[in-house]
């Protein structure tokens, strides 16, 4: 028994995940890469014989002129003909067409000379195209007859065309990504689900039988154990499984707390992976949904579904304390999704404007609840000296189910559309509520009595008094989370979709952010906590945070990604130490209202303005061009560091000379 | 209206003649202003397909209006179940105009007519759709605003000079939209008109308005349509090829013959059809004429004159050969 007491079910655990998830990325990513090179050997010949119609056709209608008798030399804009196949067929590099004297009639691109194209073997037969790798294009080419009722049949010249490598490369590198990202999320979530099974038929078990066996074993258990003896594992499990079984009904009452937490982690990670699935889209759904007849309203009313979602979010923060000691756990997180499921139902079946702004607002309800719901669960399941360690699960699940959200979302609504994306996205909405449903028991937030006697708008007026409190709302957290939800939320996608981004490339480019924070923000934490450099952390994060859009110069597209890359290391610094730092200078409040009623105001200061950010960003696009509506948000966050800097400097002279 | 779904029509008329074939013949009453045209050749074909029984009554005004007076008085004592009248003047001869007497015209058979360019400006209705009249019928020329777009197309579209017919009511609603288009878009019009001082139209006087044409530098000429310059359309075409002018016309005719390059035109047969198809509404009952608006084709067709455009040495763009027809 001893023996078997000093059994480390937690470290097999871990081992045994740790070999399953090395064994299913080691094959994925095998399989992945090797379909990407094959794909990358055999696409551009399947690209060329899809090519082979379009020229075809182009030399239909550049024939036509030469059909009724006109020189092709002497028609006009033959150019724009080649333009118009390259712009709807961006794989295509050059056109160009040269007359049988060896000049150059018209071409589209960037094409090799003349001279260059004459040492181009051309050859196409029914079923294969010689494809030239050549002049960093795949090149083949065609000659150009036209058929004359009179003269017959005309040999006009040869048509050139390009297939660009880059595109090809491009195409494979995107496909690649997909699979690997579908991959990554699909691994993420079977981890999550395979630590679960682990521990609901392993370690609960374990952990069980070793507390029943403590507590029992001078009595009559202990006869019956030595009756079984350990040859007979059989009905050890069979005890252990029962006791295993028991527990897990009611989890929040009987399993160690950081079991239950993975429960709860598993229900936001899925709540929030099922609501980031559209975030990369809304603000390209809107502009197909906001048409022109709106007319001058429409770049306001463009604004609106984002602006709406994030109102509806953070108002949900300010009946949170009420909220929260009138209801349990599971009753909230199941109305939540009950909220986000009409959203997304309502978002698929319609095309109007009215009901797709209730939808964004029923998701950013049931989004704000759930929010509310999972970040206190967690943290009161918690025991108290395992606080930080609760903020640091929340804080990477959010991110990760963001991530992986916002990606999958990228590639669904380009492989299913829109619609399909929303019905999609209802699936990991209802398994989370179905999870809240059987795990969580009768918790619920209890309210302190000795906290009630303070109204909540005399705690609001005490709380807002602290100046270092209301800097760190006004100069940190408002201009983070505004810059925050108009780059991710509007102005990242607006602009990656109107440079030919795909909605998976978009998805990719916005969920990095989320990714970046959930790897990065709980290793900040950790020596950030240790260092106790709290102040330090918020200053240097948020200036990282704003110095990013300087990546603009360089190149407007890619200082996107740049400034979303900075964005998610500046955050994953800031952010966790703003919420460590407000118990810190708000000490005397926090007694006298409680840290809840502190949190959730920091919450609401923080959340609420963010509905104007998407507005002031549509008004600074108008004005600046996208790169300036970045660099004017960025400025402002620079600004408001330093003068929080300067703030929180002129508040420890003042301790230090009256301490 | 489309040649496809016209033809849809024509089956959907045809079966709905053929419970009336026993019946007693319908008598249309056909007004010509020119003779018979292309406009009528498909009217008549049109209605050969039909299972209704028609007896045709052709007459022709020759262009003279004391000879359409008297079609009239024949046609009031006749009285046939429907008149066909083709152009404006043979309609307006016909009908009368918008707000005049009824006298001297026919309001109590109902009238088709085909190949009026603006029923609105030659003061028929005052609606296309709720005209109120014993009326319907077919327009055949594609709106103004068209056909400026072919100018621009040949990139001669800086600074057009209009010729017209201003002692026809089409050829002046044709300047105002014109000039209503011009405004928009920043195109330079300068107009002249090719009718003298005793207001009839002149050789003389249109000659005179093409050289002040080309003293102005104009880039393009234009042609609204008008039945006076189709027997003149050899002499236009010596001495715009003389002056080099780049012409563009609205009449099919003056394209075909050669003073002009380009214009957008409705196939005549199928405006002929078109006003056919709205016959044998009438005729069988399937709808009232005062309910039935009048139209345009919805289809135009570039024509091209490759002869012209050799001896200017101005060619069309190979966008717009895509949907021309070359002659």
């Amino acid at each position: 028994l001893n023996k078997f007491s000093q059994f480390a079910p937690e470290r097999i655990t871990r081992r045994l995940l740790w070999f399953i998830v090395s064994i299913i990325t080691i094959a994925g990513l095998s399989v992945t890469l090797t379909t990407a090179y094959i794909q990358y050997q055999a696409l551009p010949q399947i690209v060329a014989k899809v090519e082979l119609t379009t020229i075809n056709k182009l030399i239909q209608q550049l024939t036509i002129g030469v059909r009724y008798g006109f020189e092709i030399s002497k028609l006009r804009e033959i150019n724009y003909l080649l333009d118009e196949v390259r712009r709807d067929h961006e794989e295509i590099g050059y056109i160009t067409l040269i007359d049988k004297s060896g000049k150059v009639l018209a071409l589209s691109g960037n094409s090799p000379s003349a001279d260059e194209l004459k040492t181009l073997q051309i050859s196409i037969d029914a079923f294969d195209i010689d494809l030239q790798d050549k002049y960093n294009f795949r090149n083949f080419g065609l000659s150009v007859v036209a058929q004359n009722d009179t003269v017959g049949q005309i040999y006009i010249g040869q048509i050139y065309v390009g297939i660009n490598d880059n595109w090809i490369l491009r195409l494979v590198i995107n496909r690649f990504l997909d699979v690997a990202t579908v991959l990554v999320v699909v691994g993420m979530i079977s981890t999550e689900l395979l630590m679960l099974l682990l521990d609901f038929s392993i370690l609960a078990p374990i952990r069980a039988f070793s507390d029943w066996r403590k507590s029992t074993m001078s009595t009559e258990n202990a006869r019956i154990f030595t009756q079984i003896g350990f040859s007979d594992l059989r009905s050890i499990l069979m005890v252990v499984g029962n006791i295993g079984y028991r527990n897990a009904l009611s989890p929040e009452a009987s399993m160690p707390w950081d079991l239950v937490l993975r429960y709860i982690r598993f229900s936001l990670f899925l709540f929030i992976f099922g609501d980031s699935i559209c975030i990369s889209f809304i603000p390209l759904l809107s502009s197909s949904i906001i048409g022109p007849e709106f007319g001058s309203y429409r770049s306001l009313l463009l604004t609106t579904p984002v602006a709406m979602y994030t109102l509806i979010f953070a108002s949900v923060q300010l009946f949170a304390v009420s909220i929260l000691y009138k209801f349990n756990h599971k009753a909230l997180l199941i109305f939540s999704a009950i909220l986000s499921i009409s959203g997304y139902l309502l978002s698929a079946t319609t095309n109007s404007l009215a009901p797709f702004l209730i939808a964004r607002s029923l998701n950013g309800a049931g989004l704000g609840l759930a929010f509310l719901t999972l970040q206190t669960a967690i943290l009161s399941t918690a025991p108290v000296n395992k606080r930080t360690t609760a903020a640091a699960t929340f804080t990477s699940t959010y991110f990760l189910g963001t991530f992986s959200g916002i990606v999958i979302g990228g590639i669904a609504s380009q492989e299913i559309g829109y619609e399909y994306t929303f019905i999609l996205a209802i699936i990991p909405m209802a398994v989370s509520a179905l999870f809240g449903l059987i795990f969580f028991g009768s918790s619920r937030e209890i309210k302190n009595h000795h906290q009630e006697s303070v109204t909540q708008t005399r705690s609001s007026a005490l709380i807002i008094k602290n100046i270092k409190f209301s800097s760190l709302v006004g100069l940190c957290a408002i201009p983070n989370r505004m810059f925050n939800t108009a780059l991710l939320y509007y102005l990242a996608p607006l602009f990656l979709g109107s440079v030919n981004f795909t909605k998976s490339e978009i998805g990719r480019a916005v969920s990095l952010y989320g990714l970046i924070m959930a790897l990065f923000a709980p290793i900040a934490a950790i020596y950030v906590d240790k260092w106790r450099k709290h102040e330090l952390s918020v200053i240097l994060g948020s200036l990282i945070c704003a110095l990013g859009a300087l990546t603009l110069v360089v190149s407007p597209t890619y200082g996107v990604i740049g400034s979303i890359v900075c964005m998610g290391i500046g955050q994953a610094l800031s952010v966790p130490s703003q919420i460590a730092l407000v118990p810190e200078i708000a000490s005397t409040e926090v007694k006298l209202v409680g840290l809840a009623r502190v949190m959730s105001l920091f919450r609401l200061g923080e959340r609420l303005p963010a509905f104007l950010a998407p507005l002031g960003a549509q008004f600074l696009i108008g004005v600046f061009g996208y790169s300036g509506a970045i660099n004017s948000f960025s400025a402002w966050l620079f600004v408001s560091t330093v003068l929080l800097y300067f703030v929180l400097k002129a508040s420890h002279a003042r301790m230090h000379r009256n301490p | 209206m489309m040649v496809g779904s016209g033809s849809g029509i024509i089956g959907l008329m045809t079966n709905l003649g053929k419970g009336m074939a026993a019946e007693t013949p319908k008598r249309v009453f056909v007004v010509h202003w020119r003779g018979q045209t292309t406009v009528s050749d498909g009217l008549f074909e049109y209605l050969k397909q039909s299972s209704i029984h028609i007896d045709l009554i052709v007459r022709d005004a020759a262009q003279d209006s004391e000879r359409l007076k008297k079609i009239v008085e024949e046609a009031k004592q006749l009285r046939p179940d429907l008149i066909y009248t083709f152009g404006t003047e043979a309609t307006l001869g016909v009908v009368g105009l918008l707000r005049a007497g009824r006298v001297n015209f026919i309001d109590d058979i109902p009238v088709v007519f085909a190949a009026v360019g603006d029923p609105i400006a030659s003061g028929i209705v005052a609606d296309l759709v709720n005209h109120g009249r014993n009326i319907t019928g077919v327009i055949h020329l594609p709106p103004e605003q068209a056909q400026l777009e072919i100018i621009k197309d040949y990139g001669a579209a800086g600074h057009i000079g209009v010729l017209y017919n201003s002692a026809e009511s089409y050829g002046r609603g044709a300047v105002k939209e014109i000039k209503a288009v011009a405004l928009k878009s920043g195109l330079t019009v300068d107009v002249e008109s090719c009718v003298d001082e005793n207001n009839q139209p002149s050789l003389a006087k249109t000659f005179e308005a093409i050289k002040k044409f080309k003293q102005l530098s104009v880039t393009a000429l234009y042609l609204p349509s008008t039945s006076f310059f189709i027997p003149h359309a050899q002499d236009l075409n010596q001495m715009i090829l003389d002056l080099q002018l780049p012409t563009f016309a609205a009449n099919e005719q003056i394209i075909r013959r050669g003073p002009a390059l380009a214009g957008l035109i409705s196939s005549s047969d199928q405006v002929g059809r078109f006003a056919g198809l709205k016959i044998i509404q009438i005729l069988s009952g399937a709808a009232n004429i005062r309910e039935i608006p009048i139209e345009r084709l919805s289809n135009f067709v570039v024509l091209i004159n490759r002869e012209t455009s050799e001896k200017l040495n101005i060619f069309p763009t190979v966008k717009l050969l895509r949907y021309a027809d070359v002659v």
